[in-house]
């Protein structure tokens, strides 16, 4: 049985802390906000002048936070990988199992800004940055697949039906935050090998 | 069987006593144990013996965390939601520090996501009021944030002649 005991009391005031503590300010903006959805995370824009650059400067940090805070898939994973080594962070359905592992990536990604954004049935979706450059990785071939660039985009997601194997046909959705009401969408569809765009 | 106990020393001179294994959860815990095996507990000089309180009852509760077990993983879920329902927001702030410091990845994700969760129904004035946040927008800085976002609209909004669907 395990419990906590007190076993000496003091008086000593209680104060509690507020937001000038800059470590606190600092846990909101990369811990909380990331947990919102992109509808309020438009609307605290208008909080104060570090909050309007933050999130309009962080798009990118924000659409892998979702990602991984809102995933519900039972092997889903988040990372960075920088010279030829992944280090991935997964979580496990519901219970929140973080560990990191490291993989070799080829060496064409080597001393490239890269980052994952996310993974299905072992293939890897990921994005190089200037010049940026959208790709599907096979770990085990070592196969990459190159996908021409979308137009600017908040969130990008990797969409694979029918089949387990990404090759075989799949999809990609790149969001776009507008107004409160308003995303626009652009899709890849790997048969045609174009980029639509649509609006919801 | 008899586990090590580990004696914790708040900012004000209080002294909470939890097994090993839960104070482990803390990783700055468990670092401090390891590099310099103090003899007269752990202090802790960034918290205060009220919030150390809601931590120690925090990391005993998770110190054995179920595996596969759903209803042990649904009770503790439970017990996640009523440990911080009448938490004022003062302390609710105070516990992300000390999480933070302290280095619990779990109490850092509970908190966070409640304070989320707060936020999410909150308006822009209602968020400053929370965490004292002074608004140093001039208007016309206000103005020109929100005209940035009109302007998406106009990119691919409703005006878009491809697909004109309504969110709602």
């Amino acid at each position: 049985m395990i419990r906590a005991e007190i076993v000496n009391k003091s008086d000593t005031h209680y104060k509690g802390s507020t937001i000038s503590d800059g470590v606190l300010e600092d846990i909101i903006l990369s811990e909380i906000l990331p947990r919102l959805p992109v509808k309020s995370l438009c609307r605290f824009k208008s909080v104060s002048k570090d909050w309007n650059n933050f999130i309009t400067h962080h798009n990118h940090y924000f659409a892998l936070r979702h990602h991984f805070h809102n995933s519900k898939n039972l092997f889903n994973s988040a990372y960075f990988f920088y010279h030829s080594e992944c280090v991935i962070s997964c979580t496990t359905d519901d219970l929140h199992h973080h560990f990191t592992m490291s993989m070799r990536f080829p060496n064409k990604f080597i001393n490239r800004h890269c980052s994952t954004i996310g993974s299905i049935n072992g293939f890897f979706f990921g994005l190089c940055y200037e010049p940026r450059d959208v790709f599907i990785y096979n770990p085990i071939t070592k196969h990459v697949v190159y996908v021409p660039n979308p137009k600017d985009f908040y969130y990008i997601a990797l969409v694979v039906h029918t089949s387990n194997n990404p090759y075989s046909g799949f999809e990609i959705v790149a969001l776009e935050i507008l107004q409160d009401n308003w995303l626009g969408f652009q899709v890849y569809f790997s048969k045609t090998k174009e980029w639509r765009e649509s609006n919801a | 069987m008899s586990t090590k106990k580990i004696t914790l020393l708040s900012s004000d001179n209080e002294l909470f006593t939890v097994d090993e294994e839960a104070a482990n959860q803390s990783l700055t815990i468990k670092h401090l144990i390891e590099d310099t095996e103090p003899e007269n507990g752990v202090p802790l000089p960034q918290v205060h013996s009220k919030i150390l309180a809601k931590v120690t009852e925090y990391l005993i509760k998770h110190a054995n965390e179920p595996d596969n077990d759903a209803a042990a993983k649904e009770e503790l879920k439970n017990w996640d939601d009523k440990f911080l329902e009448k938490v004022n927001h003062e302390t609710l702030f105070d516990l992300i520090l000390a999480a933070n410091y302290l280095d619990i990845k779990g109490l850092l994700d509970l908190t966070c996501q409640t304070v989320a969760d707060l936020m999410n129904g909150m308006s822009v004035v209602e968020v400053r009021k929370l965490f004292n946040i002074v608004n140093d927008f001039t208007p016309e800085d206000e103005a020109e944030v929100r005209k940035r976002r009109k302007r998406g609209t106009k990119t691919i909004g409703p005006s878009n002649d491809q697909a004109n669907q309504s969110n709602h």
